[in-house]
This record gives C-alpha cells, sequence and structure tokens, in this order.
C-alpha cells in the first residue's frame, strides 16, 4: 500500500495535534504541510498536490467549503469539524468524508480507507470534482454569498460582494471589475448570478452583471438599445430584458 | 385597607371637614332660624363632632357594598334610606341637646321643634350622602393604586428572574470547544489537557459562585476573565493576545457578576476567531469621577460574515445594566472597520 500524502488544515493547533498523533499512529502516511488557515491550505495544495486533505470548516477568512471550492478539482477532502450541521453540505459537495470532532482514531482510519479505495477507483487520478457552482450552493444553501472566492495561483483572493462594481462573462470565465482591478474566475455567468443577492446584482446584459449601487443613470442612445452609466463614468450596454429586470428592481 | 381609626391622618382629615361642616351648620341655624351666633355654635359644633364616628362609619357601609359588585339602585336606595334615619337619629341628639343648653341656662329663645328638627335632618342626610360618595371615591383610588404596584412588583419579579436566568448561562460553544480541545490534547500533550481540564473546572466553579452573588468586587470579575482567556490561549495558541489593565481605584469597585464576561467572549468569537492572524483583546477598566469605566476592545475582519449569536450577548448586558442602574449606566459601541470597542460605564457606588 503506497503511502498518503495529507495535509491537515485546521485552525485550532491542538486538533491538529491530535490529528498528526493519529496519523503517525495509523500508519502509511505522509504528512506533507499542517496549515492553520484556508490560504496557507490553497498554497500547500499547489505546493505539495497531496492525495487527500483533511479540511477543518470553520476557520477564519476563507472557510472549508472555499477552499474546497478553489482546490475541489485537484485533491479529494475529508472534512473534520466540531458541528454537524455542515454534514448534507459535505456530502453535497462530494466529501470524501465527514468527521465530527472528536472523532475515534478507528473513525480516522476508516476515513483514511475510503479515500485510497476513491483513489483506486479512479486510477490515481484526483477525483473528479462537482462544478464549483454546486459547492456553493451547497454550502450556503438558500442565502445569497456575502463573498467571491477567487484562485490566483498560490494567492487567494477573498472579495467581499459589496466591493464588485460589475462582472463581465469571458468565454468559461467571469471577469469581476473591482475599481482598477479586474479578477478572473472559472465561472459561468449565470452560474455566479445565481450565488448572488438578485436584489443587488441585475443582469443588465447577456455578458453583464451589475452592482445596482454603482449604477448613476441608464441613457438611450439609439432606439432599443440604453448604456448605464456607472458612477464612475464607466459605461455598458443594456439589453432590453435587462432594462426590464432593472425597471422591476427600481 | 385598614379601618379609618386607625389612620392618625385620615381621622384629622376627618375631624377639619367637620369643624368646617360645624362652622356651616352654626350659620344655616344663625341664618334660618335666627339664632344668634353663641346659640348656634354651642349647638352646632358638639352636635359636629358627635357626626364625625357617624360618618366614619360610612366606611364600613361602603366596604359592605363595594361598587363593583352591587347594583347602582341598591346603592342609591340604601344610601337614601340610612341617610335619613342616621340624620333622624341625630337630630334627634340635638333637639335633646338644645334643650339641655336651654336648661343650663343658655338664652335659646323661642324656636319651634319641628323647624329645628327640618334643618338638621336635612343637614345631616346631605352631609351623610356626601361622606359616603367621598368615601367610595377614596377607596376607588385607593384600590387603582394598589393594582398599579401589584402589576409593577410583579413585572419587577419576573424581570429579575429572566435576568438571573440568562446571566447563569455558560456559553454552550465555549463548554463544547474547550472539551474538544482537551479531548484532542490528551493522546498529544498528557499534561496540557490536563491543565486545561483544571482551568475549564476553575472557571465553571467561580461562575457559579459568582452567578449567585448580587455583587462582586471588580477584581473577582477580572479573574474569571483571565482563566476564560487562558483556556481560549489553549485553542487559538498566540493568535490570541490579552492585555489587561485594571486602575488601582477600580479593583474594589462592586459590579453585578458576569457584566464583562459575556463582552470579552465576544471579543473572542466574533473578533480574533475571524482573523488569520489573530490580535489582541483588550480589556480596560478605570474610574473617572463617580463612575467606573468598563472597555473591551479587539481587531476583527471588516468582512466577515456576522456568525450565529450576534447581538445576544450584548443585548442581555445592556438589560442588565437598564434594570440595575437605570439610566445610571450606559453601554456605547464603537464598531469601527477594524477595530471594535464596547465601553461601559457605571456608577461606582449606589444609593439602595
Amino acid at each position: 500500500m503506497d503511502r498518503l500524502r495529507v495535509v491537515i488544515v485546521d485552525d485550532e493547533e491542538p486538533a491538529r495535534l491530535a490529528v498528526r498523533q493519529d496519523l503517525d499512529a495509523i500508519g502509511g502516511i505522509e504528512i506533507v504541510a499542517e496549515c492553520a488557515n484556508g490560504f496557507d491550505a490553497v498554497k500547500a495544495v499547489s505546493e505539495h498536490a497531496p492525495d487527500l486533505l483533511l479540511l477543518d470548516v470553520q476557520m477564519p477568512k476563507l472557510d472549508g467549503f472555499e477552499v474546497l471550492e478553489l482546490v475541489g478539482r485537484e485533491v479529494p477532502v475529508v472534512f473534520i469539524t466540531a458541528y454537524d450541521e455542515f454534514a448534507l453540505k459535505a456530502f453535497d459537495v462530494h466529501a470524501v468524508d465527514y468527521l465530527l470532532k472528536p472523532f475515534t482514531r478507528e473513525r480516522l482510519e476508516q476515513a483514511l480507507t475510503r479515500a485510497r479505495q476513491r483513489r483506486q477507483a479512479v486510477g490515481g487520478e484526483p477525483t473528479p470534482v462537482v462544478a464549483p457552482q454546486t459547492l456553493r450552493a451547497a454550502a450556503h444553501p438558500g442565502t445569497p454569498i456575502e463573498r467571491v472566492v477567487i484562485r490566483d495561483g498560490p494567492n487567494v483572493h477573498v472579495l467581499p460582494v459589496g466591493k464588485i462594481d460589475f462582472v463581465e462573462a469571458q468565454d468559461d470565465y467571469v471577469a469581476f471589475h473591482v475599481g482598477e482591478r479586474t479578477h478572473l474566475k472559472e465561472q459561468t455567468l449565470g452560474d455566479l448570478e445565481q450565488q448572488l443577492d438578485t436584489r443587488r446584482f441585475v443582469r443588465i446584459h447577456r455578458s453583464y452583471l451589475l452592482n445596482i449601487e454603482r449604477l448613476a443613470r441608464v441613457e438611450l442612445y439609439a432606439k432599443d438599445s440604453r448604456l448605464a452609466i456607472l458612477t464612475d463614468g464607466r459605461k455598458l450596454p443594456v439589453s432590453r430584458s435587462g432594462y426590464q429586470r432593472l425597471q422591476q428592481l427600481l | 385597607m385598614s379601618s379609618p381609626f386607625s389612620q392618625r391622618r385620615r381621622l384629622q382629615l376627618y375631624l377639619a371637614a367637620w369643624a368646617f361642616a360645624g362652622s356651616v351648620l352654626a350659620a344655616l341655624l344663625h341664618i334660618l332660624l335666627g339664632l344668634n351666633w353663641m346659640s348656634a355654635g354651642a349647638l352646632a359644633l358638639p352636635l359636629a363632632l358627635l357626626a364625625v364616628p357617624i360618618s366614619l362609619s360610612s366606611w364600613y357601609f361602603c366596604r359592605a357594598m363595594p361598587l363593583t359588585r352591587t347594583s347602582a339602585v341598591q346603592v342609591s336606595g340604601t344610601t337614601v334610606v340610612s341617610a335619613l334615619i342616621t340624620a333622624a337619629l341625630w337630630a334627634a341628639v340635638g333637639q335633646l341637646w338644645w334643650r339641655a343648653l336651654g336648661l343650663l341656662g343658655l338664652p335659646v329663645g323661642d324656636i319651634a321643634v319641628a323647624s329645628l328638627m327640618a334643618v338638621l335632618v336635612g343637614f345631616g342626610a346631605l352631609a351623610y350622602v356626601l361622606s359616603v360618595t367621598v368615601t367610595y371615591l377614596l377607596l376607588a383610588y385607593e384600590d387603582a393604586t394598589e393594582a398599579e404596584q401589584r402589576l409593577l412588583k410583579s413585572e419587577l419579579a419576573a424581570r429579575e428572574a429572566e435576568l438571573r436566568a440568562l446571566r447563569a448561562q455558560v456559553d454552550p460553544h465555549f463548554l463544547f470547544n474547550s472539551l474538544n480541545s482537551i479531548v484532542a490534547l490528551i493522546g498529544a500533550d498528557p499534561a496540557r489537557a490536563r491543565s486545561m481540564g483544571q482551568l475549564l473546572a476553575d472557571f465553571l466553579r467561580e461562575s457559579l459562585s459568582l452567578g449567585r452573588a448580587d455583587r462582586i468586587p471588580l477584581d473577582r470579575e477580572v479573574g474569571l476573565i483571565r482563566t476564560y482567556l487562558e483556556i481560549e490561549r489553549a485553542r487559538f495558541g498566540r493568535r490570541l493576545e490579552v492585555a489587561i489593565e485594571v486602575a488601582p481605584s477600580a479593583v474594589g469597585v462592586n459590579v453585578p457578576p458576569l457584566i464583562l464576561q459575556p463582552l470579552v467572549e465576544n471579543a473572542v468569537r466574533h473578533g480574533i476567531a475571524t482573523l488569520v492572524e489573530g490580535g489582541c483583546v483588550s480589556v480596560r477598566a478605570s474610574v473617572a469621577g463617580e463612575r467606573l469605566v468598563l472597555a473591551v476592545a479587539n481587531p476583527r475582519d471588516p468582512d466577515a460574515v456576522a456568525r450565529r449569536g450576534t447581538g445576544l450577548g450584548l443585548d442581555i448586558v445592556r438589560r442588565r445594566l437598564a434594570t440595575t442602574f437605570g439610566d445610571d449606566a450606559s453601554l456605547a459601541i464603537d464598531p469601527g472597520p477594524a477595530m471594535y470597542t464596547v465601553t461601559m460605564t457605571l456608577p461606582t457606588s449606589e444609593e439602595r
């Protein structure tokens, strides 16, 4: 049995200590990194390409579900948390397993076995994972998201949705425009639209999602075509159905 | 309400009323029957004095026939009949007294018995009705005041019970998280597990005993907070720094127990726990004039989504301050983008 290369992510040191000790006792495991927050976890996944992520859910800035959203395509995840309210979501996002603290060594061993089986079933390839939007919908059912997480190489940006001016569709990506800066994320505009608060973000055009607070006015510039003028002077096209949606909201 | 004879102030009131009534009666006798002032006074004043106990008896009359449980017809009928009977008896006594005055040598003159009786009965009956009416009014007023006081008292008792229940609560999340840390450390670092278990036991013992007290010196509250923060440090490690500054003059000031603890708990839960690098929870206590100023400050992630339970702890503290000190205490929140500060001001001594 080849060694399983594992990254431990938990913001509490006692919890990391316990997992490390259990893994040592179980054997056949190589701990390639221990991370105290989600940012380090994303970085560790890029650097070490581990076989498994043991991931806490409640962490500052970037929670476990957000980490999974950023790295889920590359590595299988076992969630470890003190709260059972995330269990259903965890299975929705195809986590390998879900451990409730405090857990026994046997229970951890079981989760590791499951991870190995999953790995063999796909011939050593990382588990193909669900689309990010499914993740997000699972992580926050019914409630619009408050922030967007974007991965930029080993770096992670956490973007509060209130800071987004507008979002532009670019092929398989969406571009978040925040002031002068632009962040790219692999997602479709339609998926994003469903995650955001529909009272704050309006699909004014097939390719544009606008933060309603940035809208200064709408101008008619040709028959049936309008322009949204943003508070900073930028102009975006408004489609006929987009204009109807705007009118409904205002 | 106790019987009227036992209440000195009320008795004085009645006497004053009847001195006034005596003078009125004397004036009536003077005007209607042509009695000279001296004779009228000699007849009227003792008679009026005799009427005091009679009119006081209206208190029993009114108690026997409470307005709420007796029909208006019955009340007015009974009042008029007893007024006439009482007035007639009283007038008869007056007649006798008039004769006696004549025998004593007072110049009583020549007055028809019938007209004297008419004046006395008329006056007596009216005065009786008046005193019954006044008594009814007094009784109604006292009932209303009493009911209001009972209501206030029961409200106060309910609120105190509620607050007692609220402050006795130790945050279950804190207990749960601490227990998990202890379990995690048992295998990996038994010595730390043990010391953390001891700290947790200390914390629980102290919060139980403080919860029973009415007031505690500030340094005991601060001691509890130190224990609490030490337990949390086991979870958060270097992410949690602590700065506690208590001015010497503030150490012995009495405060309601567990008034600061929820604020510190919030500072950790909604502040430090949201920050990757953590930060410093600062607790400051000082005395300014007659007031104790307590401030808890913590850095926080301005973008963090509010966690469960936001505001409940603060709300309980605010309500406890209001019930304990009224307008004498205040709680101010400065929700700066990076630094969250709660400042509490309460009196250093209380008039009790």
